[in-house]
């Protein structure tokens, strides 16, 4: 194509010359043209162009070639017979290039002919095409090379995606995406990618968690039960003492359901799945709630309870924040010595609305604190306390659940202090 | 009375239907959800059982169609799932009670029951009579062999409930759902207290004792045994 454009654009040339010569004759006549072209040749104005003037019977008159056919003897430039104006003709020459000439008869018979080699064409389309291959292929390299770069950089944070998942896929759930970018669409996606993941591991944990003390809390019941069974059924005993053993595995029975009830209540507290039917209710309603069930055991025990809460509105779920309260003065209530005294008071501050539960009891050390939330926890084993052990822990998550929390101080003077942060309405 | 009883587990099926009928409560039963919905829609019954997994259809679309059908009739729900969405579903789909298993026969045939009585709204007795114990809703007077008992709120409370109840098992969740209407089991042994002082004072100074303990069921009022 380049070839052919080449070749156009020196024919152009080669026919403005030859024009312009036309007109050069039809004005000033032979002799000026003839004066013309030697005076461009005394210049050196022809450097590849090739010219040759001939009389109407043949004889050369004038003949410039270019320096490269110089040596070639002058019978090769004969143009062809009969001849033709304006038209394209090629001498073919015994070497490497050709000649292409364009020839103009004049009326006296004068025969102009205009021509160029084609060597130099070739020449530049050849210098063109090295550059051209050249410059491409740079392109081309350097595009390729500039695009790897550009999509290894677009890229890098899907695949530390794909990495992280790969990793979460095959149990490490702790792994997470690094996020790179500060801002854009990639960053929020690994930022919803993490959170998607902390909700899983939080899962996740909590099933294991449940599993495990799944397994071992109610295997114990479920083997009482069976040795119960078994050792019922092999002796031969009175219908009386297969009654008692009824009821033993009646009691059992019980046990194993409250404990999976409270595990299930905990598991979905803590993995917010906790259904909360919220509703302002004062605090202080709360309170006399728990107090109207609890005390009966109070007096059992002959220990005072004092209740200074006030009126405070919360925003909570009433069974929930009952059964928190309820398990936190049952709490108290174990520990607390005969004679003792029970404290309920409560506080508003900027965010929170503090219910607070005071023991006298032995008070919880400081190590421990942390533990007593932990499922099936006791504080002191060899205690025989009825407690499954997973009060706390329900207290915890269902006050977490609200949004809250829930501190252990010492009280003042020995016991404890439970304090229960709700959110403020 | 008659019970519409839809339940899959033959064991649970056959334990309900059997104490149903031992109580006089005639119990059509069946395990298909979709023949429970033709038996819903085609008979009259007093009250209805339904468990909620059920092969065909589930208890709560047996609900929905009945209730669409203008079929008031009060239908208990028995389900395996404890949580509270499940309950609200269960009550919004027009169910009427919701127990959940494992439960105590005593304490599903109190619902029942219960579920009779609001529906027909038989008006209650201002007199409860038991043996020779005798309770007057009005006056709050509680005799025993015409011994006046001085009785707290709580303690009378609970008489009063076990004495509509006479003969029949009640469970703590009963009791503390009845007398401090707590939904949730609060982990005490307030049950027990309450029913040691009450058997202080109504049993204790008589020869005969009124109130036994079924260990892991519950509690009975009765006249007979002992």
């Amino acid at each position: 194509m380049l070839d052919t454009y080449l070749t156009s654009m020196e024919h152009e040339r080669v026919e403005e010359r030859i024009e312009s010569y036309k007109a050069i004759y039809q004005s000033k006549g032979f002799n000026t043209l003839l004066q013309k072209i030697r005076n461009q040749h005394q210049i050196n104005k022809f450097s590849n162009i090739y010219i040759h003037i001939t009389d109407k019977k043949g004889k050369t008159i004038w003949l410039t070639v270019p320096e490269e056919l110089n040596e070639l003897p002058s019978n090769y430039f004969t143009p062809p017979e009969p001849t033709q104006n304006n038209r394209w003709y090629r001498i073919d020459l015994p070497i490497e290039n050709d000649l292409d000439i364009l020839i103009q008869k004049f009326p006296d018979g004068t025969t102009l002919q205009v021509g160029r080699t084609t060597e130099r064409q070739e020449f530049i389309v050849e210098g063109l095409r090295d550059v051209f291959i050249i410059t491409f292929s740079g392109i081309i390299v350097l595009g390729f090379i500039g695009g790897v770069m550009f999509s290894r950089h677009v890229l890098r944070p899907v695949r530390q995606l794909t990495a992280t998942v790969t990793k979460v896929s095959s149990g490490e759930i702790q792994s997470r995406v690094r996020v790179l970018e500060d801002s854009g669409e990639l960053k929020e996606l690994a930022e919803l990618f993490n959170q998607m993941l902390e909700r899983i591991e939080i899962l996740i944990t909590a099933m294991r968690d449940a599993l495990g003390n799944v397994s071992h809390d109610l295997k114990t019941p479920l083997a009482r039960m069976k040795a119960r069974i078994e050792q019922t059924l092999i002796s031969d005993t009175s219908p009386e003492t297969q009654r008692e053993a009824l009821m033993d595995c009646a009691e059992e029975v019980d046990r194993i359901d409250k404990l999976i009830n409270m595990l299930m209540d905990i598991a979905e507290a803590e993995t917010g799945q906790m259904h909360l039917s919220t509703e302002i209710i004062s605090c202080s309603e709360i309170i006399d709630d728990v107090i109207d069930l609890y005390e009966m055991i109070a007096e059992e025990k002959n220990i005072s309870i004092i209740n200074f809460s006030k009126p405070l509105k919360i925003n909570t779920d009433r069974q929930r924040t009952l059964q928190v309260i309820a398990n936190l003065t049952d709490n108290a209530l174990k520990y607390t010595p005969e004679g003792g005294t029970i404290t309920y008071r409560t506080e508003i501050s900027e965010k929170y609305i503090k219910i607070s539960i005071e023991d006298t009891g032995p008070g919880i050390p400081k190590g421990e604190r942390k533990r007593i939330f932990e499922k099936l926890y006791r504080l002191d084993k060899s205690r025989s306390t009825k407690g499954l052990g997973l009060g706390l822990s329900l207290v915890r998550a269902v006050v977490e659940a609200h949004k809250g929390r829930i501190l252990i101080h010492d009280a003042p003077e020995g016991g404890t202090i439970f304090e229960v942060f709700l959110p403020r309405v | 009375m008659r019970i519409l009883l839809v339940e899959d587990d033959q064991t649970i099926s056959d334990f309900i239907a059997k104490g149903l009928r031992e109580s006089g409560f005639t119990v059509d039963h069946t395990a298909d959800g979709n023949e429970g919905l033709s038996y819903a829609l085609n008979m009259e019954y007093d009250a209805a059982v339904f468990d909620l997994m059920l092969p065909g259809r589930d208890g709560l679309s047996i609900i929905t169609e009945m209730r669409a059908c203008k079929i008031e009739t009060p239908v208990l729900i028995l389900s395996a799932r404890q949580s509270v969405d499940d309950k609200i579903a269960g009550l919004q789909a027009g169910g009427d009670d919701y127990l959940t298993k494992p439960f105590s026969y005593a304490e599903l045939q109190a619902r029942i029951q219960a579920l009779i009585r609001r529906s027909s709204r038989t008006p209650t007795s201002s007199k409860l009579t038991v043996g020779n114990l005798i309770l007057d809703r009005f006056t709050r007077e509680v005799t025993r062999e015409g011994t006046p008992l001085i009785l707290q709120a709580r303690e009378y409370g609970l008489l009063e409930y076990m004495m509509s109840n006479a003969e029949r098992v009640i469970t703590k969740t009963m009791i503390l759902e009845q007398l401090w209407d707590y939904s949730f089991d609060p982990q005490t042994n307030v049950v027990e207290v309450l029913m040691h002082r009450l058997r202080t004072k109504v049993d204790k100074p008589f020869s005969k004792n009124m109130i036994s303990t079924i260990r892991g069921v519950g509690y009975v009022l009765s006249d007979k045994k002992n």
